[in-house]
């Protein structure tokens, strides 16, 4: 398939996924919204968890799969479009839940209902009730549209046309980073179309951008079944079943792995210079994140039409580059270092980590309009009167409370942005140096997919596939010990300083 | 905290952030002593051999891999583009063809050491500007359970006609890796026009174009298509897996067989010339192309060596690799070649 015809298939692919998006992603914001308590943390973990999904794991654990799909193209298309509608819907759920209400409420549609049916205003019904739904449908659409658009890594181990793969085997293959932005131009163009509206919603909403865990809607009984589908058949295809395929594969590995030094070290080094790089560009990016929604803040609150132009230039030039997702913005950098007084940076890991950053910053945003919902004002209100006390054990207590009301959310959501950092393989191919050096290491070291990626299309082995569990094992480990011991030192950090 | 506690915390861990990624990229400056190798050949067997280099010789390494998707090629580019500030000391190549290319621009710097006298001619450049070693083959990779692996089965069911005829035959997409060597050498064989026409017969017939190789051969293995054009490593691990398959070389006119060596090159512009001769002479060496042979990849030694040391597959191969198509001369039809491909599938 030619490069435009891929690109065409894509932006078809796109629209679907993103029109069915609309619909589906109400019965998944209801299932959170409906929810009270802790259940709503344990609801939420099923709707969401699928967009952390490691691509990589998706496209190893389906390959064998695939493979017999080949000779059933259309079987092979329609399966690749199930997982990529499954795995952005939460994205679209995240996006309904944060949206603002609708303008006209369902108790006047109602109203307009009943009049409508003394006076006959059929069509002002009609035309209240569209203006309503197409509003809030927008960014749900946009943020599929795009998500979906720009996928990369299932695309290309499932061996399916998208056009990423076709700009990434370019730009590898031997055309030059400026032919392979010229490839860009459409796909950009496509986007801009669609971020446009989006853009615009999110300024002229930004106020209202917060997160909603009451809705006001009536849930029937088969909406709420049809959520629990959605959201079970989206974790079973994007968590359970790849990962049981490798898992499984990757256990007879265990012996060939430890029997293999070197192949045990790499593994070990590449998956630390990966957390290594993905720490500090988790935390600028949320940094960044919260900056912008400081600016966003400033903006409505300026009065004068110069502060207002500066700022929205300001959140332009910081949040659009990352919504064209880590491809344009991996390729786009590569083409800024071929420049003499860039180039030193080629054999560094700053080209790599201001992409992940820029990469990141939307999604940072979107974590992090999340965060209030997990504060309770009650608490941090306690947390505030026990802080000021002079008594050892008032003030203990008060920084236990800070920390769960305020800086637990804070690294729940450092932790996800940590993991897409991680598992992002577009950014750290095209841009990675020969190596990162660490500890004074001299073998080849690169972030672990990179290195997946490669042995992947080689084949798979029980090496290999216990390598990729590892890619996923480590780091959660990693965070669940974070999460233990994080809030002992912050503890220990604010006994000693005598403030919380 | 206040809001004033917070602005404070956010600049300590910008600073502390921006210096973790300065330390990650400083340590890379630190290292400027060492060899810096870019390679291309499958790191599960060469990274082993370079370290084994750097334990002999107290020689520094950093080892630049390519990925398995684009093959050397991305490594090609990168060299050409690093052209006046070469980063590269040495460049270990999984195929000759670039590093002709490389030869052609004046980036290689000719080195005729005790490795380069044991190659034969035919795979080495006259000037010494780079040598090849350790070679596979181009071949059918054929499902003994589906068809005889003859030659004559496979042509016969490569020329039949019809819609669907060839949608059980496999092949990697042709712009990377040998199969756009195999493409380049058809090139220079039978010309231009014959290898497009060729080419898009055999799309409308159904070929199942795939990444890379390794999927031909998985593809064949399993039996979900009768045969493809793989090379000999690949070949090899599905021999090792017990799969039922069987492989027929692929021959040009005269008989001859596609035979792909590595091939080593000094880049132009080295700082450390002497470690990057010991690092050629060790790569041209015996011993590594008798490892390389005896690895589950099978490559075939280019050098005089004792037939008792290889494995008997690896022998048999070698007779292929003595009556091979010269590859020096293709270098302008692998420009052409892949100007032509790249015109197919980035329209």
């Amino acid at each position: 398939m030619s490069f435009h015809e891929a690109f065409v298939w894509t932006i078809l692919r796109s629209v679907v996924a993103a029109g069915l998006a609309v619909p589906l992603s109400v019965y998944l914001s209801r299932l959170v919204q409906q929810s009270t308590g802790r259940s709503r943390f344990w609801w939420m973990l099923l709707v969401l968890c699928p967009l952390v999904a490691p691509d990589l794991i998706i496209g190893y654990g389906y390959r064998s799969f695939e493979l017999s799909l080949l000779h059933r193209p259309v079987l092979n298309h329609w399966f690749y479009f199930v997982l990529v509608l499954l795995k952005f819907l939460p994205a679209a759920a995240v996006v309904r839940i944060c949206s603002p209400p609708a303008p006209v409420s369902k108790a006047a549609l109602h109203c307009a209902r009943l009049v409508e049916s003394r006076t006959a205003g059929k069509r002002q019904h009609r035309s209240m009730r569209s203006k309503t739904e197409w509003l809030r449908h927008i960014p749900v659409f946009g943020i599929v549209f795009l998500l979906s658009m720009q996928e990369f890594e299932i695309a290309s181990l499932l061996q399916i046309p998208a056009w990423t793969v076709h700009v990434f085997d370019a730009q590898a293959g031997g055309l030059n980073p400026v032919a392979t932005l010229k490839l860009l131009i459409g796909p950009v163009l496509v986007q801009t179309i669609v971020l446009v509206p989006l853009l615009w919603w999110g300024m002229t909403n930004s106020a209202a951008i917060v997160p909603r865990w009451r809705s006001t809607d009536c849930v029937s009984g088969l909406s709420r079944w049809l959520g629990v589908t959605v959201a079970s058949l989206a974790v079973f295809l994007t968590w359970i079943v790849p990962l049981s395929v490798v898992t499984w594969s990757g256990l007879s590995g265990i012996g060939g792995v430890l029997t293999n030094p070197m192949l045990l070290r790499s593994t070990f080094f590449d998956l630390a210079a990966g957390v290594a790089l993905a720490i500090p560009c988790a935390v600028l990016s949320l940094i960044l994140a919260r900056k912008v929604m400081q600016i966003c803040r400033d903006f409505y609150a300026a009065t004068n039409g110069f502060s207002k132009a500066v700022s929205s230039m300001l959140l332009l030039v910081i949040v659009v580059p990352g919504l064209f997702g880590a491809l344009a913005v991996s390729i786009a950098i590569l083409v800024a270092i071929q420049h003499s007084i860039l180039i030193e940076l080629r054999t560094t890991v700053w080209p790599l980590a201001t992409a992940l950053i820029i990469f990141l910053v939307p999604r940072a945003i979107i974590l992090a309009v999340l965060l209030p919902a997990f504060r309770n004002s009650e608490s941090t209100f306690l947390a505030t009167l026990l802080s000021k006390s002079r008594d050892r054990t008032r003030l203990k207590n008060a920084a236990s409370l800070k920390w769960s009301c305020e800086c637990r959310p804070m690294f729940l959501v450092s932790a996800v942005l940590f993991y897409w950092c991680l598992a992002n393989l577009t950014a750290a191919a095209i841009l990675c140096p020969p190596t990162i050096p660490l500890f004074s290491f001299d073998g080849n070291i690169v972030p672990l997919p990179v290195r997946l990626y490669k042995f992947i299309h080689q084949g798979r082995t029980a090496a290999l596939s216990l390598m990729a569990v590892l890619s996923v094992l480590v780091p959660f480990l990693l965070l669940v010990f974070t999460a233990r011991v994080a809030p002992k030192i912050y503890l220990r950090m604010t006994s000693l300083t005598g403030r919380s | 905290m206040t809001p004033r506690d917070g602005s404070w915390f956010a600049t300590v861990a910008t600073l502390l952030c921006l210096g973790m990624i300065a330390l990650l990229s400083w340590g890379g400056r630190a290292q400027q002593d060492a060899l810096v190798v870019y390679c291309s050949h499958d790191s599960t067997y060469s990274e082993e051999i370079l370290r084994d280099f750097e334990r002999e010789s107290g020689i520094r390494l950093i080892v630049r891999f390519d990925t398995e998707a684009t093959k050397s090629i991305g490594l090609i580019n990168l060299l050409i583009a690093e052209r006046d500030n070469p980063q590269c000391d040495v460049f270990w190549n999984n195929e000759v063809l670039g590093t002709i290319k490389l030869q052609k621009l004046g980036m290689l710097q000719p080195y005729k050491g005790k490795g380069y006298e044991r190659i034969p001619a035919r795979f080495k450049a006259g000037d010494g500007s780079w040598t090849g070693f350790a070679a596979r083959l181009r071949v059918f990779i054929v499902n003994t359970e589906n068809m005889v692996a003859t030659r004559q089965e496979i042509y016969r069911r490569l020329n039949a006609n019809g819609e669907n005829a060839l949608a059980r035959v496999a092949m990697a997409k042709p712009m990377f890796g040998t199969t756009l060597t195999q493409y380049t050498a058809s090139w220079g064989d039978f010309g231009g026009e014959a290898v497009k026409r060729r080419h898009r017969r055999q799309r409308d017939r159904g070929l199942l174009e795939v990444n890379g190789n390794s999927v031909v051969k998985d593809l064949v293995a399993s039996g979900r298509c009768d045969f493809g054009w793989t090379d000999t490593d690949d070949f090899f691990l599905a021999v090792d897996e017990d799969k039922p398959v069987d492989m027929v070389p692929v021959l040009l006119r005269c008989e001859r067989a596609i035979c792909i060596p590595n091939s080593v090159s000094i880049i132009r512009g080295t700082r450390r010339l002497g470690a990057a001769q010991r690092l050629v002479n060790f790569l041209l060496s015996r011993e590594v192309e008798t490892r390389l042979a005896c690895s589950p990849s099978r490559q075939i030694p280019l050098g005089p060596i004792d037939p008792e040391s290889l494995p008997g597959e690896v022998r048999q191969l070698r007779l292929w690799s003595e009556r091979s198509v010269d590859l020096k001369p293709l270098v302008d039809a692998h420009a052409d070649c892949l100007s032509w491909l790249q015109s197919e599938y980035l329209r």
